[in-house]
């Protein structure tokens, strides 16, 4: 019953949706409202990981673990944000400035840091993973990339060159077209899987 | 007939066991009789064999059988031999056979033979003439060896007072020193502790009590020959180029014997050469009168012995000698200096030789056998030379000696370069350059620069926008890429605002509230634009748009959800998924609705095909995209010293791994 019970609430749920999707406008309300559920509890779930991930940095500050003052920090900054939006409001411009002004370099930085990782790891991949066809592959159509992202050859203005550039920008579309078709395979099983209740997801 | 040879036969004296051959104990030299014993004969008491042998002998000199017959003179005591072998025993008790062979004696006269019985009589004879003669050549000739010996003492003793009237010249000194050197059947030899030996077998260097103790066999030996005590003088050596300390006493011949002894009995135990090592006093020379002349004397010894040796004839010898001394009567005598070991060590050296020879043991006997290595191998004895291979390991063994102790470098561990400095300055060196080329300031696309596709779509869909047509703007990205972001949407917001389009801006992120204020400022929009959060992005969207009449019932409602008045929704994402959500899930239900995107250059591709299947009009994606027209907050430069800075990575990564694998393959040839 406790494996039954997910697994009943799952298979109606998908084809409730799925049917509504096909008696539209009949269905749309109830379409609608399905949704609603959907993101009340995606916030209740974020409610809930918010409150985990501070009560569990709370639990590391009060046993001493090591490295304890970055959940120290991490829970006073949380504590701060959390009164101070619900003193000012959300929409209160100190407020979002304030907290723009803390989370934007973070973030940039961050993201710079990542570049600089796959820059590392670009040059890396070759003397850990050898020649391969991956790794060759990889290299050569970096290159290229990088080449087109500079400019220069754009700027020759030459209409061969052009035509070798627009072929060469149109391979990664040809790519993402698989991307994405493999993608729609993918969920279309997984939501077959969840209908016909084969999916594990229940167990849990 | 013998005992069995596996038995040891007891010796009768001493009881000890002997071999059964043995003729005399090996222990105490008695005779041993075993060999002689008959088997099953018993043996009788010494006493019994002793008394009866004898009797025999005398029987058989009584025989007249066996007498000369040229000796007329009976014997009144003489029996036959057959009274002679008269048994003790009673007749009653002979045995039968011994009774008759009594009987034919007696009836025969000559049991024997009459040819035996003369040559007996004839070997006796001669038998006692010969004892006779070799003992009286023995006596005769101890008598002659004596005789001689005390005339060749006698002569000795005579030949010294009239030694100055001979007639060959030869000086009184070197007569002494004849008649003092013994000769083989007179040599006495005394033990004398003397230094080993050198090369030469002759010692280097006298002790004071050698020389005492070779003064004192001199004048023992003057007195046994009762002539007057010799002035010190000695031998030396018997080759002339040895040295002699200058006052220094020679040694006797029992003293150059020792050489000889040296060269049999030589070993290599450092402990006795250390008595080369002893110091030798230091003699002074001006405190000694008769130095210089026993120097000469010992000159014209060392120049006799050697004329000696070489057999010369006496006469020119000593006409030698004069010519010596004559020379040496001229010229001042210099005191010849000693010929010091190869590896001398002065007295005080000798206290910190010691206190080496402590602390390296090893090393006195290595020196030693330095200081014994041979000028001439060919007169080096046998034990003296060293193979190649004990001399490198003594010579190593002498290295780590003297490195004892001392701070020497380890083991130096040949590290690899791991080649991380390298990369950290080349990572500096890429670092450096993008931190200057962005703190050289901002500088904007040029307008040249060609556009993409997409790009140029975008702007020809906002190029048809008119006044008052509504324009929804979707703020879904992180603060991560804002400035990407917002450095493409703001100048298409600026764009719009003058064209007059009306925009509503929604954001499905609750970081977009805030970062929806950086970006209305620089589109020049005013901070009070509202901005709407919609939680569960699209999803949320999915009923109004499905369903029209929901938005139809009120105008209170939220008017961003109601989709249908919009002409363009522009979304600025950072997520292609999001994208494709609104274009799948939001866009087929309005037909009306035209999406256009602004996002990464990373997810230009991912939403590249939905440009191509015109689901959209338009979008933006990249720096490259970015020249609508002057972007303050958009440094171009850095952003191509990026793009350089990673192509010159790849390439570096490319060109390690190639020059590894050629290094890999060089040392696999090599191998």
């Amino acid at each position: 019953m406790k494996r039954l019970l997910p697994l009943i609430v799952g298979i109606l749920s998908g084809l409730v949706v799925l049917a509504a999707m096909f008696f539209i406008p009949l269905g749309g309300g109830i379409l609608g409202v399905v949704l609603n559920w959907v993101i009340v509890v995606a916030g209740v779930a974020l409610l809930v990981a918010i409150a985990s991930l501070v009560l569990t940095h709370l639990r590391f500050v009060a046993n001493g673990k090591k490295g304890f003052l970055l959940s120290l920090v991490l829970v006073i900054s949380f504590l701060v944000t959390l009164v101070f939006g619900l003193l000012s409001g959300v929409d209160n411009p100190v407020f979002l400035k304030w907290v723009g002004a803390v989370i934007r370099p973070i973030e940039t930085a961050l993201l710079g840091l990542v570049a600089l990782v796959m820059m590392s790891a670009a040059m890396k991949i070759f003397r850990e993973r050898g020649w391969s066809a991956l790794t060759v592959s990889f290299g050569v159509s970096a290159v290229i990339f990088l080449v087109l992202g500079l400019g220069f050859l754009q700027n020759l203005n030459s209409p061969v060159l052009n035509q070798v550039i627009t072929f060469l920008e149109g391979l990664p579309m040809i790519g993402a077209r698989g991307l994405l078709i493999g993608i729609g395979i993918g969920l279309l099983m997984m939501a077959f899987r969840v209908l016909f209740g084969m999916e594990g997801s229940g167990n849990d | 007939m013998t005992e069995d040879h596996s038995e040891l036969s007891l010796c009768p004296n001493c009881g000890k066991e002997n071999l059964p051959m043995a003729t005399r104990c090996v222990h105490c030299g008695s005779a041993m009789e075993s060999l002689f014993t008959i088997s099953g004969q018993t043996q009788l008491p010494d006493e019994e064999s002793e008394d009866s042998l004898p009797d025999i002998i005398e029987e058989i000199r009584n025989d007249p059988a066996l007498q000369v017959p040229t000796e007329p003179e009976p014997n009144p005591e003489a029996q036959p031999v057959g009274q002679g072998d008269e048994p003790t025993l009673p007749e009653d008790q002979m045995p039968d056979w011994l009774a008759k062979v009594r009987e034919r004696a007696q009836g025969e006269e000559d049991a024997i033979g009459g040819l035996v019985s003369g040559t007996i009589a004839m070997d006796a004879a001669r038998s006692e003439e010969g004892t006779a003669g070799v003992e009286g050549e023995f006596n005769a000739w101890i008598n002659r060896i004596r005789e001689q010996s005390q005339q060749e003492t006698s002569a000795r003793a005579r030949q010294l007072p009239s030694e100055n009237e001979d007639s060959d010249q030869t000086p009184e000194w070197l007569q002494r020193i004849r008649a003092l050197r013994p000769r083989p059947e007179d040599e006495i030899t005394h033990e004398i502790k003397t230094t080993p030996t050198y090369l030469d077998d002759l010692p280097r260097e006298w002790t004071d009590e050698a020389l005492q103790e070779l003064r004192r066999q001199a004048l023992e030996e003057e007195r046994e020959q009762g002539t007057e005590p010799l002035p010190d003088a000695g031998l030396t050596a018997k080759n002339e180029e040895l040295p002699t300390e200058p006052g220094l006493e020679e040694p006797n011949v029992a003293a150059l014997e020792e050489p000889l002894l040296g060269e049999t009995e030589f070993h290599n135990i450092p402990e006795d050469e250390e008595e080369f090592l002893e110091p030798v006093p230091a003699v002074d020379l001006s405190l000694q009168p008769d130095v210089e002349a026993e120097k000469s004397a010992e000159e014209a010894v060392e120049h006799e012995l050697v004329a000696e040796e070489v057999e010369k004839p006496n006469e020119v010898v000593e006409q030698e000698i004069l010519q010596q001394e004559s020379i040496q009567a001229n010229e001042p005598i210099v005191a010849e200096p000693p010929v010091e070991p190869e590896v001398t060590e002065t007295p005080k050296q000798l206290p910190l030789l010691e206190e080496e020879s402590e602390l390296h043991p090893d090393e006195p006997e290595q020196e030693s056998e330095e200081e014994e290595q041979p000028e001439d191998s060919a007169a080096v004895p046998p034990d003296l030379l060293l193979l190649r291979d004990q001399q490198d390991r003594a010579n190593l063994l002498a290295s780590l000696i003297e490195q004892e102790g001392r701070v020497t470098a380890g083991k130096q561990v040949i590290r690899k370069p791991s080649g991380r400095a390298g990369r950290l300055v080349v990572a500096l060196l890429l670092l450096i350059g993008l931190i200057v080329s962005i703190l050289i300031g901002p500088a904007a696309i040029p307008t040249d620069t060609p556009k993409s596709l997409p790009a140029l779509a975008l702007s020809d869909q906002i190029q048809t926008l008119v006044e008052n047509d509504k324009v929804l703007v979707v703020l879904d990205y992180q603060a991560a890429t804002s400035r990407e972001l917002e450095s493409l949407t703001a100048p298409l917001l600026a764009k719009l605002v003058t064209q007059g389009a009306q925009l509503s801006f929604l954001t499905t992120q609750p970081s977009g509230l805030f970062l929806a204020q950086s970006l209305l400022e620089q589109a020049g929009l005013p901070e009070t634009t509202p901005v709407d959060f919609l939680p569960g992005s699209y999803l949320n969207l999915i009923g109004w748009a499905v369903n029209p009449t929901i938005s139809a019932t009120g105008d209170e409602l939220v008017k961003v959800k109601n989709l249908y008045p919009f002409k363009l929704v522009l979304l600025v994402s950072d997520s292609s998924d999001n994208i494709r959500g609104w274009l799948e899930q939001i866009a087929p239900w309005i037909e009306s609705l035209r999406f256009a995107a602004v996002t990464t250059q990373m997810e230009a591709p991912v939403i590249a095909p939905y440009f191509d299947s015109g689901q959209l009009v338009g979008y933006s994606a990249g720096v490259a995209d970015g020249n609508l027209g002057a972007q303050t907050s958009f440094n171009y430069r850095a952003y191509r010293v990026g793009l350089l800075l990673m192509l010159v990575m790849l390439l570096l990564g490319m060109i390690s791994k190639g020059e590894a694998d050629a290094i890999r393959k060089e040392e696999e040839r090599s191998e």
